[in-house]
């Protein structure tokens, strides 16, 4: 445990894209089988769905609409997974971490920030009504869920005062962060959801606009999207072990194991709540997002630089 | 070659299939989908994520140009099979599956197609006029071949797509704003065969017309089974909870409607009474679609509208699933000894199409479109009149 093993960084890059791509194919997994579940229909189709929705997509050929910004297309939905591996970079695993920056928490609220731009090109580059519709939705629920993010960021931020993930990890040797700061918590597991564009957050994919920002996309290109849908997803519940549920402490096994094994949970709780919930139409997302959320997480900001003052 | 052809089977298992239902072959689209989950396939919800297309009944004239488009916005490798009314689909699925996996065939296909990546040359004509077409090419407007396009205009019409229009009355002033949409006929959750052209501010309707395509007396159904019309209503809750986002209420209402399409008596009563209580008690359901779609008692008279219309959308889909336990008691599916007399049920009082029009007007698409799954599927203009 903790070995200062230091690979190459594509050697790192390449263990970090495997591990993510890992947690990415179980909640894909995870998902079918609750979906055949709840129907009544054998689970064995979903245990190999994501073998076999990849080998469609590669085999299918990639088809663009009339007139489509390809070149904004492609970025955007290429992008998605880029983005959601740049956030996994500073996630420590363990002592083992690719990027130690030392603002780690302003990087994963960039590249949650850059998922807005790839949302929206992908929706924008297909020149097609229902995709674009799919990308207004998007900006709509960003502006609702982004704020009340960040804000929830910037409580573990103050709790361990530092900007660094390692230490805010190290800050929770004897109280997670998720015990004294749930509101903020709850909300960055939303923010999670919402910037995966999944769960409740699926109208700008959603099927009454065919598929919204996916209903032109086909072959490679669609892979793309569905998988970095997925691995944000996976990398929102990665960065929420060191931020809020004690980074890689606990018994027995190494740290890096704990890591997986928490952010493995966490996922598996954000898909089964999919479920449970219909999803909601951006307007009251953002009258939620203003006048609920953000209020409550800026007084667990208040509560949390309160204790921390007292603490001295 | 190994490799590709484990990739195909591979491929062949997670197909996604894109349902055309025609007017009248309701019962065997409902089977054909029953066949396509079963496999653990799924549903396409627009052709570029479809390989197979499933076209059930018989299309009219208009529908075959609309599948024709469909057909050609299919990226391939791709599989077009046809499914009479009252055909079995598990031939017609296996068929698909073989064309998919015939690799010769399917590069064949794709040597003969016209550069998809271009998507055509823009300057095929079809002798229809609508004011522009949804150029994204969906549901039937394949851009390979974009047919329904006003070239009337070539000068304002990048490669043939007619630019946004402004209008006098927008709301936010910007020109080229104004956006002509068609929605339908092929949609996920959308009446078959309703096509409702609208015209968009962005995302909001601000005025739309429809109309059922090809739709004719010939269309009329002969007094349908009461068990039939019990699953058809209750197919109707399927598509507003689909639409709404709740996935294990839509797949209750659809286990509800499969019961009684197999006429299980008292599952059918346990399964709609169950239905009732979770869509009544859900709060997020009625945070959802609470005080949504707005249609006043003075407007639905206007507009010929059933009394069940009146109300916001939450109300009405709780309407309809009672108009599903009303006409499911018809036939004495809920176990009751004495069948309810059928003059007793409200079953005909449809919506007419073209109140469609004029009601999603005003409403952002995902209202509008939950206002038209909330109606519950219209009434042609030959049912309008057979009823009234």
């Amino acid at each position: 445990m903790g070995e200062a093993v230091t690979p190459g960084l594509l050697g790192s890059v390449a263990v970090a894209a495997a591990l993510l791509a890992a947690l990415a194919t179980a909640a894909v997994v995870l998902d079918g089988v609750l979906g055949a579940r709840s129907e009544g229909r054998s689970s064995r189709p979903a245990l190999t769905r994501p073998v076999d929705e990849v080998a469609r997509l590669l085999r299918q050929r990639r088809r663009a609409p009339l007139s489509a910004d390809t070149l904004l297309w492609r970025i955007g939905g290429g992008g998605l997974g880029v983005a959601a591996l740049l956030m996994v970079a500073v996630v420590p695993l363990g002592e083992w971490v690719i990027a130690d920056l030392d603002v780690g928490v302003v990087w994963f609220n960039t590249m949650d920030v850059a998922v807005w731009a790839l949302v929206w090109l992908t929706g924008w580059g297909a020149n097609s009504v229902h995709s674009l519709v799919g990308g207004y939705r998007f900006l709509a629920l960003a502006l609702a869920y982004e704020l009340p993010l960040m804000f929830a960021l910037v409580a573990p931020a103050v709790g361990a005062a530092s900007l660094d993930v390692r230490e805010i990890a190290a800050a929770q040797g004897s109280l997670w962060f998720v015990v004294w700061m749930p509101v903020a918590f709850a909300v960055y597991c939303l923010g999670v959801v919402a910037f995966s564009v999944w769960g409740p957050f699926t109208p700008p994919a959603g099927s009454d606009v065919a598929g919204g920002v996916l209903s032109e996309l086909s072959g490679v290109d669609r892979l793309l999207v569905q998988a970095g849908r997925y691995a944000l997803l996976a990398a929102g519940a990665a960065f929420a072990v060191p931020m809020f549920l004690g980074g890689g402490s606990g018994p027995l096994l190494p740290g890096w194991a704990w890591v997986v094994l928490k952010s493995a949970v966490l996922l598996a709780a954000l898909v089964w709540l999919r479920r449970r919930l219909p999803s909601a139409r951006p307007d009251l997302v953002m009258e939620v997002g203003w006048v609920v959320l953000l209020p409550a997480v800026l007084l667990q900001d208040l509560a949390v630089a309160v204790v921390v003052a007292w603490r001295g | 070659m190994g490799v590709r052809r484990w990739l195909a089977r591979r491929a062949v298992r997670a197909s996604r299939v894109l349902v055309v239902e025609c007017p009248g072959a309701w019962r065997d689209r409902v089977d054909a989908e029953h066949a396509v989950r079963a496999r653990g396939w799924r549903l396409a919800e627009s052709p570029a994520s479809a390989d197979v297309l499933l076209v059930v009944g018989e299309p009219g004239a208009e529908l075959v140009e609309v599948v024709a488009g469909l057909w050609d916005a299919m990226p391939g490798p791709r599989a077009r099979v046809d499914l009479a009314v009252g055909a079995d689909p598990e031939p017609a699925l296996d068929t698909a599956v073989a064309s998919l996996l015939d690799t010769s065939a399917q590069a064949e296909d794709a040597g003969g197609r016209a550069q998809p990546d271009l998507g055509g040359d823009g300057t095929e004509h079809h002798g229809m006029d609508h004011e522009g077409m949804d150029h994204g090419g969906h549901e039937g407007m394949g851009h390979g071949s974009h047919e329904g396009m006003d070239h009337g205009d070539m000068e304002m019409a990048p490669d043939g797509i007619p630019l946004a229009g402004g209008t006098e009355d927008d709301r936010d002033g910007l020109e080229m704003d104004a956006l002509p949409v068609r929605l339908g006929p092929v949609l996920p959750h959308w009446p078959a065969g309703l096509v409702l052209d609208v015209t968009l501010h962005g995302d909001l309707v601000t005025g739309g017309a429809a109309r059922f395509l090809g739709a004719g007396a010939e269309d009329l159904p002969a007094a349908p089974d009461p068990a039939v019309l019990a699953a058809r209503h209750c197919d109707d809750v399927v598509a507003v909870l689909a639409l709404a986002g709740w996935d294990g209420g839509a797949a209750l209402a659809r286990a509800a409607r499969d019961t009684l399409l197999e006429r299980h008596g008292g599952d059918a009563r346990d399964t709609l009474l169950d239905l009732r209580y979770r869509v009544a008690r859900s709060r997020t359901l009625r945070w959802s679609l609470g005080g949504v779609g707005v249609v006043s008692a003075p407007l639905a008279a206007r507009h010929g509208l059933p009394e069940r219309a009146v109300g916001d959308c939450h109300d009405r889909v709780l309407a309809l699933v009672d108009r599903t336990i009303a006409t499911a008691r018809v036939y004495g599916g809920l176990g009751s000894a004495t069948p309810v007399d059928p003059a007793d049920v409200d079953d005909a009082a449809g919506v007419p199409v073209q109140a469609l029009g004029p009601l999603v007007t005003g409403y952002d698409l995902a209202v509008a479109r939950l206002v038209v799954a909330s109606l519950g599927t219209p009434l042609t203009p030959a049912e309008v009149g057979a009823h009234g």
